[in-house]
């Protein structure tokens, strides 16, 4: 949950595939080019904000343990048992610079990426126009105003929006799972075979919710484009629907429209919450295995730190 | 945003469901870290192996519950929310369709289109954000409370330290970016209408070469917007980290407390990693606070733009019973005078004329002079300011607007065609009409050639807005769907601009034919149109200034004459 500005609506939902992903990806990375290096800055920044947050439940992990020895030592009565602050006290010093570091590289990075996307986008627009311009009129007969329009405003919003977002985050989560592992791997190789093992378990319950939400949503925002069709219909043509009595008629062919998009959201939204919760359930039950194997081995404290 | 609430009421029952469903999940994630707590001081410490598995058993119990809990939780806000935008848009749907063009005219049709769509939408993710969050945040906020005073008091001090760091640090990230946040939108729609203007505008743009001053236009908002997105992004761009930081803080600064309590012999090992997850639940639940404290701002604007438009009433009344009888095929104007709401100048002044059956009563007049205007009263679409109009003998206010309009056939000047079949959107005049209805109706309108030629002829689609026809073709399926109705009046607001000369002659022929019994008002512009009518009249700004029979006129108008001598050559006149 590393972005988390306050959700734009539709943001969620899975766009229509694209025909040639490919090529629109090529395309995309032309209109990126000319700002390489602040994006190569951009990545660079992401990654060691990353890096240092990962590094950050390793370094607690340490201060926790020296705790728990200090602690146990204490209870058992060793001789020059207790807990040694001078060795916490270091610790927690350079895991509070860590953690300044790690917010302050993950500010500067999305201040800089705020620029990129926008000035993409900016670029956009300006050559949607250039070219519509170009266009001989026919085309602008051939279909309706609002189609150009929301290809314009919205869906070019929508890329800036999965810029300043996604791109970063794409990055982000590559480098935080090769981290973890590595972090669990120097930890304890075992219970990174837990963890490892908990992965597909979740992907197994995890991946059917996501095909059917899938399929939920898509429904959803055809029915959501149906709707929005009619009522767009029904409004510019409101003194013919007047004129001709067309009222209840109207309303009738709304209505199917409107309750096939209830059924579908319902759906769409049913699924799309009960993600966070299964997730945590796994969560939840490797947590209890590794206490039990944690336990037997006598050092748990170490891997409570998730 | 109350009042939108009250929507919700049918659906108060599964309201409380999910509020007892979030309360319970909620209490099963606040218990996991004092079992926890329990498992590690009692169960690793002492290398209780049997109690770790009981223990870990009641947490996966725990856990399983609180999962279950949230799964129906979600399936009964989804449904309360859904349910909730669903009567919501059929509400504003349905009050809309009672509008009168005037309220069109006042809230304007694009602003209509976004409040019964994307405002409710809006409305419909906030309530189900709200559902799920608005419960769950102060619980998990007090029970986090309590639960970590009650394992360590002190240590709590910690934490009631960081919150208000953490509160006020959000509000004031908030505080910058939430009116960014609304310029982006106003920005937004500015460029929306830099663009719309451009698409509706740009055969002009084209004729008169402004695409420069355009273009310049269009970069100047495209850069505003993206100025003020960058900014607000920008500003954004602080809420992630610093909360991270002020958790993060707060966990080094309850190991270090946390530390010198269990050395003290005051705290426990477990006791201290459970306090560390209360805190991480409590600074949690502090943030999804402060976003609630940021959506329903938000939602509450497009909450009240649907109210608005929730609360406006037709400016005029339907409540009329008289039937449309008296005297079948004619039209009265008495002395109508009509102001456009919030107009200084009357867009119609003193309009009085009688039309029998079988009559044809022209209107003539320069773009803007009130032709559109004066047929527009006639189904009622706007209320004349004063004096009275009739239709078949009988005052329009006192008959109902059905009643009126069933009696009518309007051509409206500018062709709405929709989605739907060429036969559609005929029948739209007749639902029950025949195929032999639609052929006549078709043929007198000269439709039937191009229907025939068309693939699937009646069958055929027509795409939205009629794109995929050209201008003659859809307003001589206008036609058409008037003339199906046969009805007593019928009213062409220039509905022959599109047609060649030669279709527009053969039309008015066929509808000699069709229109014996009935009064026909008629709009047009060129005067051979309007030439064989019975009656002509010059309007200007919104004034009669001649009425007569084309010969009477060309003798007596000044403006007449102006108006045909531009269009006619001497001869064709004489
Ligand atoms: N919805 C409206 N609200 C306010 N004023 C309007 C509205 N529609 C028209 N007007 C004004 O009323 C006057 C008459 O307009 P109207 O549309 O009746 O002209 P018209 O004779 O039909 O012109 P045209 O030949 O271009 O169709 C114009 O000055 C116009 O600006
Ligand atoms: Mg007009």
């Amino acid at each position: 949950m590393s972005q988390m500005g306050p959700p734009r609506p539709g943001a969620s939902m899975p766009a229509e595939k694209a025909k040639d992903f490919k090529g629109t990806f090529r395309r995309l990375v032309s209109y990126l080019k000319p700002r390489w290096k602040k994006l190569a800055a951009v990545f660079a920044v992401a990654i060691l904000s990353t890096v240092f947050a990962i590094v950050g439940p390793k370094i607690m992990g340490m201060a926790i343990t020296e705790l728990f020895e200090g602690a146990y030592g204490q209870l058992q009565g060793v001789p020059g048992g207790g807990i040694d602050f001078g060795v916490i006290g270091q610790i927690l010093a350079v895991l509070a610079g860590l953690y300044v570091f790690s917010s302050l590289f993950s500010y500067l990075q999305q201040y800089m990426m705020s620029t990129v996307a926008q000035d993409t986008v900016y670029d956009l627009r300006q050559d949607v126009n250039k070219k519509l311009e170009k266009l001989p009129l026919e085309y602008f007969d051939g279909r309706p105003n609002g189609e150009t329009l929301s290809r314009m405003t919205n869906d070019i919003d929508t890329i800036g929006s999965t810029l300043q977002q996604s791109l970063t985050q794409f990055i982000t989560s590559i480098v935080t799972l090769v981290g973890i592992l590595v972090m669990m791997l120097t930890i304890s190789p075992l219970l990174t075979l837990i963890a490892v093992v908990s992965l597909p378990l979740s992907l197994f319950v995890i991946g059917p919710i996501l095909k059917r939400s899938q399929k939920y949503f898509s429904s959803q925002q055809k029915n959501l484009g149906r709707l929005n069709g009619h009522v767009e219909e029904m409004y510019t043509g409101h003194q013919v629907v007047k004129a001709f009595g067309h009222e209840a008629k109207s309303n009738e062919q709304f209505d199917a429209v409107n309750e096939e998009l209830y059924n579908a959201g319902r759906k769409a939204q049913f699924i799309s919450g009960i993600i966070m919760p299964m997730m945590s359930l796994i969560g939840n039950l490797s947590y209890v295995l590794i206490s039990i194997v944690g336990g037997g081995a006598r050092y748990p404290a170490r891997h409570f730190n998730r | 945003m109350i009042k939108i609430l009250k929507n919700l009421s049918p659906y108060k029952w599964i309201v409380l469901g999910v509020v007892a469903l979030v309360f319970a999940q909620s209490m099963a994630e606040l218990f996991l870290p004092t079992l926890m707590a329990d498992i590690i001081d009692n169960g690793v410490v002492q290398g209780n192996i049997p109690y770790i598995w009981r223990i870990g058993g009641w947490m996966l119990l725990v856990s399983a519950i609180g999962a279950i809990a949230a799964v129906f939780a979600s399936y009964y806000s989804a449904k309360a929310a859904m349910g909730l935008g669903r009567d919501l848009r059929q509400k504003v749907f349905k009050h809309v369709g009672q509008f009168s063009l005037q309220e069109f005219d006042e809230v304007g049709t694009a602003s209509l289109i976004t409040r019964t769509t994307n405002d409710i939408t809006q409305v419909q993710q906030v309530v189900i954000m709200m559902l799920r969050m608005v419960i769950s945040a102060p619980v998990m906020l007090v029970g986090g409370l309590i639960l970590a005073i009650s394992k360590d008091a002190r240590l709590s001090l910690v934490i009631i330290g960081a919150m208000p760091i953490l509160a006020v640090s959000i509000l004031l990230i908030l505080k910058y970016g939430m009116p960014l946040f609304q310029q982006v939108q106003k920005q937004l729609d500015g460029l929306n209408l830099v663009v719309r203007e451009n698409l509706t505008g740009i055969r002009v743009i084209r004729a008169f070469n402004r695409e420069t001053e355009e273009k310049a236009r269009m970069q100047k908002a495209n850069r505003e917007l993206a100025d003020v997105s960058i900014k607000v992004n920008k500003v954004m761009a602080f809420l992630m980290p610093v909360m991270m930081l002020v958790m993060n803080m707060t966990v080094v600064a309850v190991i270090w407390f946390g530390g010198i309590r269990i050395s003290n012999g005051a705290m426990q090992i477990g006791d201290l990693m459970a306090f560390i997850q209360y805190v991480m639940m409590i600074m949690f639940a502090l943030v999804m606070a402060s976003f609630m404290f940021v959506m329903i701002p938000r939602a509450a604007v497009s909450a009240k733009r649907i109210n608005e438009v929730l609360e406006m009433q037709p400016a005029f009344k339907d409540d009329g019973t008289e039937k449309a009888d008296r005297e079948r095929g004619t039209l009265e104007f008495e002395d109508v005078t009509f102001y456009y709401p919030g107009a200084s100048e009357p867009a119609l002044s003193h309009i009085s004329f009688t039309a029998k059956p079988g009559e044809i009563t022209a209107l003539i007049g320069g773009t803007g002079s009130g032709k559109s205007t004066l047929v527009n009263l006639v189904p009622r679409f706007y209320e004349a300011t004063s004096g009275t109009i009739r239709v078949n003998g009988v005052d329009i206010r006192e008959a109902s607007q059905q009643e009126i309009r069933s009696k009518i056939g309007f051509v409206p000047q500018k062709s709405i065609l929709f989605t739907g079949t060429i036969a559609d959107n005929i029948r739209f005049g007749k639902q029950e009409a025949s195929q032999a209805e639609l052929d006549q109706a078709a043929s007198v309108a000269q439709a039937q050639e191009f229907i025939n030629r068309m693939e699937g002829s009646y069958a055929a689609q027509i795409e939205q807005g009629g794109s995929n026809l050209s201008g003659g073709q859809k307003q001589r399926l206008s036609i058409a769907r008037a003339l199906i109705r046969k009805p007593d009046l019928y009213i062409f607001d220039d509905s022959f601009s599109a047609l060649d000369y030669k279709t527009d002659a053969k039309l008015r022929k066929a509808l000699k034919n069709e229109t014996k019994n009935a009064t026909v008002l008629l709009v047009a512009q060129r005067v051979s149109t309007v030439v064989d009518a019975d009656r002509i009249l010059v309007l200007e700004k919104g004034r009669v200034v001649g009425m007569g029979t084309h010969d009477e006129l060309l003798e007596s108008n000044e403006v007449y004459r102006e108006i045909a001598l531009s269009q006619l050559s001497e001869e064709e006149i004489a």
